[in-house]
């Protein structure tokens, strides 16, 4: 349990400590984000495309937003397309985060300054990637046979349950990676597994204070979200700081997991992240 | 077609002047339980046993018809509903075959419905001279039927139910849960000169005479039975088992639910009891269904004329029985969450909408197969209006919709429609879309067009006109034109019956025009609906704009001098049947503040989901 603790309070540390690791992640989904909106934004700025209900779909009217469909024949299609750039645009995103991951759990492991650490585990942390795709697909094939077999429900809880414990996976995968530098994808997976059956206990515990914590930024954004509606330029701060928190729950999991893994492991001894570690971000 | 004579008609008008002077009564004030204010032409006397573990209801019946026209009947008809699901080859299976529907039935657990006996009450045999199709049994009488005269008919027969399938049978825990609908001889309507000969359509529901209803149910003590009318006392037999009785007078039709996992809560709505019978994994619902039910009742009844009875039942179904929802019979209407959680709002519009069915069609007994807009289109009018004037929406948090616009996503599907058509002569989408979704949303145009006053009270005028008996589409412009005073061409002919829509668009801004600027109006739609537009002057005066819809375009001037910088067309959305209405402003300045905000939530929704799925491991 001291191990645990120890691991709890050193990943918070951390995590504290660099606080400007966020920033990279935040600001790629943040330049993704404004990709995929800027050609509407330059209608509807130039009046290009004015109505009436322009208001009410800015303020999120569900009814507004089934208007436009329903009024332009092309509305559909172009949604779908929308809809379809979100696909590459989240790929991007999961790259972006693949790449940046090496480079975080690096500086909180002590071991490379951030960018090396980027590059070093870049290929390894792409093919790990896949390699979770692969589970992901997996957990939803089982979860579609246990509905079928067993009803909705049962299906649900355990895709909820099997998505959370991949993750989680993923996670000590990264931490296991950066901390004992191995790269094979396999060999990191096949690690952590060892790692979840020996600290079992202290890994759901992770998890479940992890879901936790989002659980309640959940929570807080959605009771604050429904006031702020009429202060639109308020609610967008609010909505960009709810990312932003998100991003920072994202890391504080990923140095629970390098702490856990390290002070559990006797991996070697876990150095002091260098203060004066150059990180760039732009 | 029978013959006519003056000497035969003296007693029909006779019945006819006793039943206006009863309908007349029923106006006046709330019917008393008992009382009967409808004229009574078919009423039924049941003994019925329903065997849980067989699936099937047997029973006996009394029906006394009188003949309520001025012809003289040699024959009668009687429906034999589950007849549609006994094998694939029925009417209504091979419709709902076309449509993708009828593959969901299971073969093995179809439904039918069997008579061994059919007789006069001096025992004179009926059977062996009725002859059967489809879902239709013609049964010839040994004596003619004058105008006014009652016959009497005995009848045994046995119900076999299918697994829930439309609307009727067995499912829930075990398959304990019965909804037994559509399920006894029963008999059609002779009206305007012939019997109503249409056999059960797959998209089609029921068109029925009034009259009262005694019906004793026997089932194993431990099921809960919710039943039309009013609970009238209950024995233990000894086999163990209990029958229960109901009552049920000014009413067309009789069914019930039974399930031993019933519980009940009940609410009022004026002096109405509002029972609701649901099920316990559902108990989260509880004041979702009663809070819709006593509100819709309330609402209606002030809108349109009072709800005629004293209990009003609404039935919750399984979650793997939905098909036994959204359902309404007189005084009993069926919901069901459809494994959604509570708060939806699938609820509170399904119940609304069954509720308004209390009354249209089940106090104008309406051909819902033949015009089916008469009963469902009122009727789901009336709950978007209930639903809207709730503040009830569909959906969580911030991601809801209207209900209105939910007919308005079904009625783009096919557009194109008249509204008006038989239900057999719909596809499933086009039935729901036009009967459904074309209608109320027309209604409410209209509501809007005429004033909200104005027109309940044309729809109370209607109603009470011809409460408890079988009002036509005719019948129903020549009400409200006739209440309202005006001539509702565009509407009736133009929009309902007609395949165009309502549709305007905002045309040119000019503001260098010599006498003063200008803009127009175009009605790119072929219904001259009246609209209603605004604009807005360069120092920020709106101005409204009105037109009666005559003509393709209209332009309106302003003071020369002004500078009109935006034009909106139906601002206040009071058009609820237009569809596109992209179109329906232009500006001569750039909308910066929306478009922000609107790029914003749209880059936070991206963000969202990219973290969500982009951060995963």
């Amino acid at each position: 349990m001291s191990v645990f603790r120890q691991a709890l309070i050193d990943g918070l540390r951390r995590t504290l400590r660099h606080p400007h690791l966020l920033l990279p992640l935040y600001l790629c989904g943040l330049l993704l984000g404004l990709v995929q909106t800027w050609p509407l934004l330059v209608g509807l700025g130039n009046g290009a495309l004015y109505n009436p209900f322009l208001g009410d779909l800015a303020n999120g009217g569900g009814d507004a937003l089934s208007n436009l469909f329903l009024g332009d024949p092309v509305a559909p299609g172009s949604a779908a397309l929308w809809g379809l750039l979100v696909l590459p645009l989240t790929a991007l995103f999961s790259l972006a985060y693949n790449f940046f991951s090496g480079g975080i759990l690096s500086v909180y492991a002590g071991r490379r300054p951030f960018w090396a650490g980027c590059r070093h585990n870049c290929w390894s942390f792409m093919a790990l990637g896949a390699l979770l795709l692969l589970l992901v697909a997996l957990v939803v094939v089982a979860s579609a046979l246990l509905a079928a077999l067993l009803g909705g429900r049962v299906g649900l809880i355990f895709a909820l349950l099997a998505l959370q414990i991949v993750g989680a996976l993923g996670e000590y995968a990264r931490a296991i990676a950066v901390v004992y530098d191995r790269r094979n994808p396999f060999v990191l997976l096949s690690r952590a597994l060892s790692f979840f059956s020996r600290h079992l206990g202290g890994v759901l515990l992770f998890a479940l204070l992890g879901l936790l914590i989002y659980g309640g930024l959940a929570l807080l954004y959605t009771l604050a979200a429904g006031p702020l509606t009429q202060f639109p330029a308020v609610l967008l701060l609010w909505q960009q700081l709810a990312l932003l928190a998100a991003i920072g729950l994202k890391l504080l999991r990923l140095a629970w997991a390098v702490s856990y893994v390290q002070q559990s492991e006797r991996a070697p001894s876990v150095p002091e992240a260098p203060s004066n570690t150059p990180i760039v971000v732009s | 077609m029978g013959r006519r004579s003056l000497f035969r008609l003296l007693p029909l008008l006779l019945v006819l002047l006793a039943s206006s002077l009863s309908s007349a009564r029923s106006l006046a004030a709330p019917a008393q339980q008992g009382a009967p204010h409808a004229p009574q032409i078919a009423s039924y006397r049941m003994s019925v046993t329903l065997d849980p573990s067989a699936k099937t209801v047997a029973g006996t019946a009394s029906i006394t018809y009188r003949n309520p026209s001025m012809d003289t009947l040699h024959e009668l008809w009687l429906r034999l509903y589950l007849r549609a699901f006994r094998d694939q080859q029925s009417v209504w299976m091979r419709e709902a075959k076309r449509v993708g529907r009828g593959a969901s039935i299971d073969p093995q657990q179809l439904g039918d419905i069997t008579l061994s006996r059919l007789a006069l009450a001096d025992g004179t045999d009926l059977l062996a001279s009725a002859t059967l199709t489809d879902t239709l049994m013609r049964v010839p009488l040994p004596r003619p039927l004058e105008p006014g005269q009652s016959i009497e008919l005995v009848t045994a027969w046995v119900s076999k139910l299918p697994r829930v399938f439309a609307r009727t049978g067995y499912g829930g825990r075990n398959n304990t849960f019965f909804m037994v609908g559509q399920w006894y001889p029963k008999l059609a309507v002779y009206d305007r000169g012939h019997w109503d000969t249409e056999p059960w359509h797959h998209n089609s529901e029921f068109f029925n005479d009034f009259g009262s209803y005694d019906v004793s149910i026997t089932l194993p003590k431990q099921y809960v039975v919710a039943g039309v009318g009013v609970p009238d006392g209950e024995r233990v037999e000894q086999d163990g088992s209990q029958t229960l009785h109901y009552t049920a007078t000014d009413v067309t039709d009789f069914a019930f639910a039974a399930s031993p996992d019933f519980q009940t809560r009940t609410g009022k709505a004026g002096s109405t009891d509002v029972v609701l019978y649901y099920l316990p994994e559902h108990a989260t619902t509880v004041d979702e269904y009663l809070n819709a039910a006593t509100g819709a009742l309330q609402a209606y009844s002030a809108w349109y004329g009072t709800y005629p009875h004293p209990r009003l039942t609404v039935v919750d179904v399984p979650d793997n029985a939905v098909d036994a929802g959204g359902m309404e019979y007189p005084t009993l209407v069926t919901g069901g969450t459809a494994g959604l959680p509570s708060g939806s709002g699938a609820i509170a519009l399904v119940v609304a909408h069954e509720i308004g069915h209390q009354w249209w069609p089940m106090q104008t007994a309406t051909n819902e197969g033949r015009e089916p807009w008469l009963d469902e289109g009122l009727t789901e009018y009336s709950g978007i209006r209930y639903m809207a004037e709730a503040g009830r929406t569909l959906g969580f948090g911030n991601a809801v919709i209207g209900a209105d616009t939910l007919d308005r996503q079904e009625y783009a599907i096919a557009p194109s429609q008249p509204a008006t058509l038989p239900a057999w002569e719909y596809n499933e989408s086009g039935y729901a879309g036009n009967v459904y979704g074309k209608t109320a949303l027309g209604l409410w145009t209209l509501e809007q067009a005429v004033g909200t006053e104005r027109f309940r009270r044309a729809m109370a005028d209607y109603l009470a006109r011809y409460r408890f008996a079988h009002p036509t589409a005719a019948d129903f412009r020549a009400a409200l034109e006739r209440s309202l005073g005006v001539d509702l061409k565009w509407f009736f002919d133009d929009y309902l019956a007609g395949s165009g829509g309502i549709d305007y668009a905002a045309g040119r801004i000019d503001n260098n025009a010599a006498d003063g600027p200008m803009v127009w109006v175009i009605r790119k739609g072929s219904v001259p609906a009246p609209v209603e537009s605004a604009v807005t002057l360069a120092d920020g005066t709106r101005k409204p704009l009105l037109w009666d819809g005559q003509g393709a375009i209209h332009s309106f001037r302003f003071e020369p001098g002004s500078q009109v910088v935006r034009l909106e067309v139906d601002p206040q959305h009071k058009l609820k049947a237009e569809l596109d209405v992209l179109d329906n402003g232009v500006a001569l300045q750039p909308q910066a503040g929306p478009a922000l905000t609107l790029g914003g939530r749209l880059a936070f929704w991206f963000q969202a989901i990219a973290q969500l799925i982009g951060l995963f491991g």
